[in-house]
């Protein structure tokens, strides 16, 4: 008897310690019913224990997971394949959002039943974190190039304010010689007429200014576009954009992302882009595809520019840029003709902070970010190949169809 | 007649400033080079009263050429004209340049500086 008070006891003390875990821990049974959880799931659920005991997991964590757990619930599957699985998952209660990371692990008790264990953490504050730096890093990319897109803007204003300015000069040259015939058919005098009109037609070489006036137009009306079509991209890269899914046109975001690190590029590369034009539009985020897009481009520019640097060569690298449909995916290639990567630093390429760069060129986040936008959000593959004095070539894979 | 090379890789540049100093036709030569290389090219072949070119360029850039003028016509005056305007630059700039303008500049800003660089002090003598 009093050995069943004591185990009562502590029973009792074990229950209290692991109510102080702020992850939730739940025993179910082999079909997945409550047989015993802590606090912290009570609290996450919003539910009495008394309703919680004896139901199924998967109605008491309705789960809104995407696409990745696809219509079955994580804990249904780890109870089918019977082994330790990490997944996670999206869960909505009363209109506030959870984002679940959820691990468990089946096991027979000392009778032989089959039995789990889940172990579940509320990473939502992470998460939102993640997203904070992932946005940082992009704010941070744009900035160190401001100063490149603004020589890239200058360039067309400079040349377009030069050509109004000739335009303008011309025209008001023009309405001399227009003022002159009237003139001179007004009131013909010895000294005016022909003889004036040819000075003035000398004088303003209006051959020239006939044509030059059309190029003048024609070459600013292009300088404005491409204007135009830089800050356009500047706005959509910089823009926080909705997190969600979308059809995309993924030869669109490539082109834009192109013409924003152009001036990273054009002293080191010639950027050659060989775009598929069947490529299907794929779902997808774009303004995190595009952030890839750029670090990939940036470091492949500063990869040649090191280069170049190194062996004091003037000749240009070359960074390509390919799309194509392989099977179930779309594959984007950036291939460059730097010094590719040394063995030893290979394995350390996509940890956050990892940097070869002095500060100011980078801080080491571009490809780890760009790897989790690339498997986490869109379950693809970022993939590299690099060879020693020959170059690298990153490839990203994202599915045509998400599931 | 003086003689002028304008050099800058991006040829719509090149023609705005053709146009904008037709005026000036019966006063000045210009002379045209699209990018560093062409530059170089036309350097080695023969001087100018007068060089203005753009800083930044592929391959060849504007320090370059400027280097190259330098020491291959060493008494033709230099003029750097860019749209960086950083520090730096400035600074490398005014010891390969007699001087450094902005872009976007004034095409008014423009003459008057070639105005000056031609038509300064020691013109006086050739006239
Ligand atoms: N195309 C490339 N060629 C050679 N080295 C590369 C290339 N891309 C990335 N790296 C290496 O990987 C490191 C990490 O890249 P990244 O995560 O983008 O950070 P950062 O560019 O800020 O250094 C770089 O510092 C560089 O050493
Ligand atoms: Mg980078």
């Amino acid at each position: 008897m009093l050995q069943n008070e004591e185990l009562r006891e502590t029973l009792g003390k074990m229950d209290l310690v692991l109510s102080q875990i702020v992850e939730s821990i739940v025993w179910t049974d082999g079909e997945g019913k409550v047989k015993w959880c802590n606090g912290s799931f009570d609290e996450l659920t919003g539910k009495l224990r008394l309703f919680i005991l004896g139901h199924p997991l998967t109605e008491l964590l309705p789960l809104n997971c995407g696409d990745e757990c696809g219509a079955i619930h994580p804990c249904e599957k780890i109870l089918q394949n019977g082994e330790a699985m990490d997944s996670e998952c999206r869960y909505i209660r009363n209109g506030n959002v959870f984002d679940l990371e959820i691990q468990g692990r089946t096991f027979r008790s000392r009778d032989g039943e089959k039995s789990a264990v889940f172990v579940i953490r509320d990473v939502t504050r992470r998460r939102l974190l993640e997203a904070q730096l992932r946005q940082a890093q992009k704010l941070e990319s744009i900035g160190s190039m401001a100063a490149g897109i603004a020589h890239e803007i200058n360039t067309p204003v400079h040349y377009v304010g030069e050509n109004l300015r000739f335009i303008q000069e011309s025209i008001s040259e023009m309405e001399t010689l227009f003022h002159q015939l009237l003139k001179g058919d007004d009131k013909p005098e010895p000294d005016s007429g022909l003889a004036k009109i040819h000075a003035i037609v000398e004088n303003l070489d209006l051959e020239f200014v006939q044509e030059e006036i059309a190029n003048a137009v024609g070459e600013s009306l292009k300088g404005i576009a491409q204007v135009s079509r830089i800050v356009k991209s500047v706005k959509e890269f910089a823009h926080p954009g909705e997190p969600a899914m979308e059809p995309t046109d993924l030869n669109k975001i490539i082109k834009s992302t192109i013409l924003l690190a152009a001036n990273e590029c054009k002293y080191v590369a010639e950027v050659v882009p060989e775009l598929s034009p069947d490529l299907p539009t794929i779902p997808c985020i774009a303004g995190k595809i595009n952030q890839v897009l750029l670090n990939l481009i940036v470091n492949a520019a500063h990869a040649i520019g090191d280069h170049l640097q190194e062996r004091k060569s003037e000749e240009l690298g070359k960074i390509e840029i390919r799309s194509r449909v392989e099977g179930a995916h779309v594959e984007i290639e950036i291939s460059d003709t730097g010094p590719g990567i040394p063995e030893e630093i290979r394995s350390k390429l996509f940890e956050p902070f990892f940097t070869t760069k002095e500060a100011g060129r980078g801080t080491g986040q571009g490809l780890a970010i760009a790897q989790k936008i690339v498997e986490k959000d869109h379950h693809g593959e970022l993939l590299f190949e690099t060879e020693v004095g020959e170059g690298t070539r990153f490839i990203i894979r994202l599915p045509i169809l998400q599931e | 007649m003086k003689s002028i090379l304008f050099v800058d890789d991006e040829p719509f540049v090149l023609n705005s400033i053709k146009r904008i100093l037709r005026k000036d036709r019966h006063r000045w030569e210009t002379h045209f080079a699209e990018g560093g290389q062409a530059a170089l090219n036309l350097l080695e072949r023969r001087s100018f009263d007068l060089l203005i070119t753009d800083m930044k360029m592929p391959s060849v850039d504007g320090f370059e050429v400027l280097s190259a003028a330098e020491l291959l016509h060493p008494d033709m005056p230099r003029m750097a004209l860019s749209g960086y305007s950083e520090k730096e630059t400035h600074t490398k700039v005014t010891n390969l340049a007699q001087r450094f303008l902005d872009k976007p500049c004034d095409s008014e800003e423009l003459r008057i500086a070639i105005q000056e660089a031609l038509e300064g002090p020691d013109d006086l003598e050739a006239n």
